[in-house]
């Protein structure tokens, strides 16, 4: 039962991403803006935090993510020196913070293709996006398996 | 914002209009193009050029006996005769077909220096080298225990000669040096740095890639024994880069890749070589790209090395002009025009380059962001990365004018 709501929860958040990119249509600067606005609005982390252990290679730009279980849900939070790429987190952050484990390994992120997200940040960003994901994945994959 | 209005008549050529990739829209805005120092775009002669290729004489050059097979080789001369025109080598022996800049830097690395230069012999290159003239002598360097030395730059970017004349001595056996840096657009002294370098019988490489498209190149004046550069950064098709070196140094070189057309005979235990330049031409060339290079340079020709400077010249001034008048806005290097080409590396304050580049990209701009294969240049400047704007002859007033105007709303909205 408990598991139902936050599978609910979790699409909801993913409505929500989706329905803000719908609105924003083919405006590729809107798009880009918007995902700025989020990477500025996401606090940033302290320096200490900001550390090789929790640096996601693979990325372009540099970004950070830390994590924390509290109460069987995973609290994460996360940087980037490029705003776009810290919108990106942000968006990741917005659907996983919060949530079981579980349902963060089941997520399955084939709907980012019908928002147009690739297209607005390039192949090579795509790429960075990915390693984030999996990264997030591994973590809640460990949290997890401990609990099991 | 102000576009120069002048009597002269070269603003008004529209030679944007020959090449079609221009006409194009990115999300619905027209496309400006300013990463020519990446790749230019090509017109399109170039383009009718390689179809024509594969539509009438598709065929492998030097072997066959038949009619297809002369074409494509007597084009493939042809384009060599060209270069060796253009560049003013004495002879078209000394015109090498490479795959690229790098491939023709690589293959004097390999054969030219690895066999003539020994051990604690030195070779000097500088600190605006592109990735692919420091690599190869690295890699040399730990083969052969050659050692490296870096001339350095004065605060302006601009080479400093003073350290050029104490690090040149008889222990220097070769200098490769940038002709214009690709992140800067700094145009070096070579002549200069030649004749100090022959006095002191160093061998001299210089890398032309940003230099070919945009001013006369003139080998036997520079006395340069090795120039290289690449197709692609001239209008040129892709797969494509020249070697010139002067004959008595690529007659020293022995064959670097082994294969078809480089042989004059061959038996399974041993081979005698073709003459130059084919002996370094092993294999099937990018014959398509070498035919239509000949209407890259005739574009080139057509305009004139006279009018393209005039041209660039003028875009620089305005570009680098508007540029300056924005405080938030950092130049890197030397801004005098008289010392540069249309290259323009900046930074906006508070913002990454890679978000810059992406919201100018949005707004339909292309320009290169991050290291710019000048790492040891980029980490001088103690930056993580610039964004580079490197123009064309091509490029327009209203190129330049839209993409200082979009830099200006993207500081307002996200600079600090």
């Amino acid at each position: 039962m408990a598991h139902d709501i936050a599978l609910t929860d979790i699409l909801q958040r993913r409505q929500k991403i989706m329905d803000a990119f719908q609105f924003l249509g083919e405006d590729q600067q809107a798009k880009l803006e918007y995902l700025m606005d989020l990477g500025e609005a996401l606090p940033s982390l302290t320096a200490a935090q900001r550390s090789e252990e929790n640096k996601i290679s693979g990325c372009m730009s540099k970004v950070w993510l830390v994590h924390r279980e509290e109460k069987g849900v995973l609290i994460l939070a996360g940087d980037s020196n490029t705003v776009i790429t810290k919108g990106l987190l942000s968006l990741l952050i917005q659907l996983y913070t919060h949530q079981k484990p579980k349902i963060i390994i089941d997520h399955d992120f084939s709907w980012l293709q019908t928002i147009g997200l690739y297209q607005i940040i390039g192949a090579q960003r795509a790429n960075g996006f990915a390693h984030m994901i999996n990264r997030c994945k591994m973590v809640a994959l460990r949290y997890y398996k401990q609990k099991v | 914002m102000p576009t120069p209005s002048s009597q002269d008549s070269f603003l008004d050529t529209n030679l944007a209009a020959a090449f079609p990739i221009l006409q194009q829209k990115i999300y619905q805005k027209s496309l400006i193009y300013l990463d020519n120092a990446a790749t230019t775009q090509k017109p399109i002669q170039v383009i009718q050029a390689l179809q024509q290729y594969y539509e009438q004489y598709n065929a492998n050059i030097h072997r066959a006996a038949h009619t297809l097979s002369s074409i494509a080789t007597r084009n493939v001369e042809d384009t060599r005769a060209m270069i060796q025109q253009w560049i003013n080598a004495a002879t078209t022996e000394e015109i090498i077909f490479t795959q690229g800049t790098t491939a023709a830097i690589n293959l004097v690395a390999q054969t030219y220096a690895k066999q003539q230069l020994n051990a604690g012999d030195e070779i000097l290159i500088s600190l605006l080298e592109h990735h692919a003239n420091i690599v190869p002598w690295q890699m040399l360097a730990q083969e052969k225990g050659v050692v490296l030395k870096v001339i350095p730059v004065k605060t302006d970017g601009t080479l400093d000669m003073d350290a050029f004349d104490q690090l040149l001595t008889a222990k220097t056996k070769m200098v490769a040096l940038v002709h214009i840096s690709s992140t800067l657009g700094i145009i070096n002294p070579i002549e200069q740095i030649i004749q100090k370098a022959h006095a002191r019988h160093a061998v001299v490489l210089i890398d032309g890639a940003q230099s070919i498209a945009h001013m006369p190149i003139d080998v036997q004046q520079w006395d340069v024994d090795f120039f290289v550069f690449s197709a692609h950064k001239a209008y040129g098709p892709t797969g494509l880069g020249i070697l010139y070196g002067k004959k008595q140094y690529l007659e020293m070189m022995p064959p670097y890749q082994g294969g078809g057309g480089m042989v004059a005979h061959v038996t399974t235990h041993q081979s005698k070589y073709q003459p130059l330049p084919y002996k370094l031409e092993a294999g099937t060339p990018p014959i398509a790209s070498i035919c239509a290079f000949q209407e890259a340079i005739r574009f080139i020709q057509t305009i004139g090395y006279t009018k393209i400077q005039k041209i660039e010249h003028a875009l620089l001034v305005y570009a680098q002009e508007l540029l300056q008048k924005i405080p938030a806005i950092t130049l890197y290097g030397t801004t005098d025009v008289k010392k540069k080409i249309g290259i323009i590396a900046l930074n906006v304050q508070g913002m990454h380059h890679l978000d810059v580049g992406l919201l100018l990209d949005a707004r339909g701009i292309a320009v290169r962001t991050g290291l710019l294969c000048t790492q040891p240049l980029i980490d001088y400047w103690q930056v993580d990365g610039m964004v580079r704007i490197s123009l064309a002859v091509y490029n327009t007033f209203q190129d330049i004018a839209i993409t200082v105007q979009a830099l200006k709303n993207i500081i307002q909205k996200h600079g600090t």
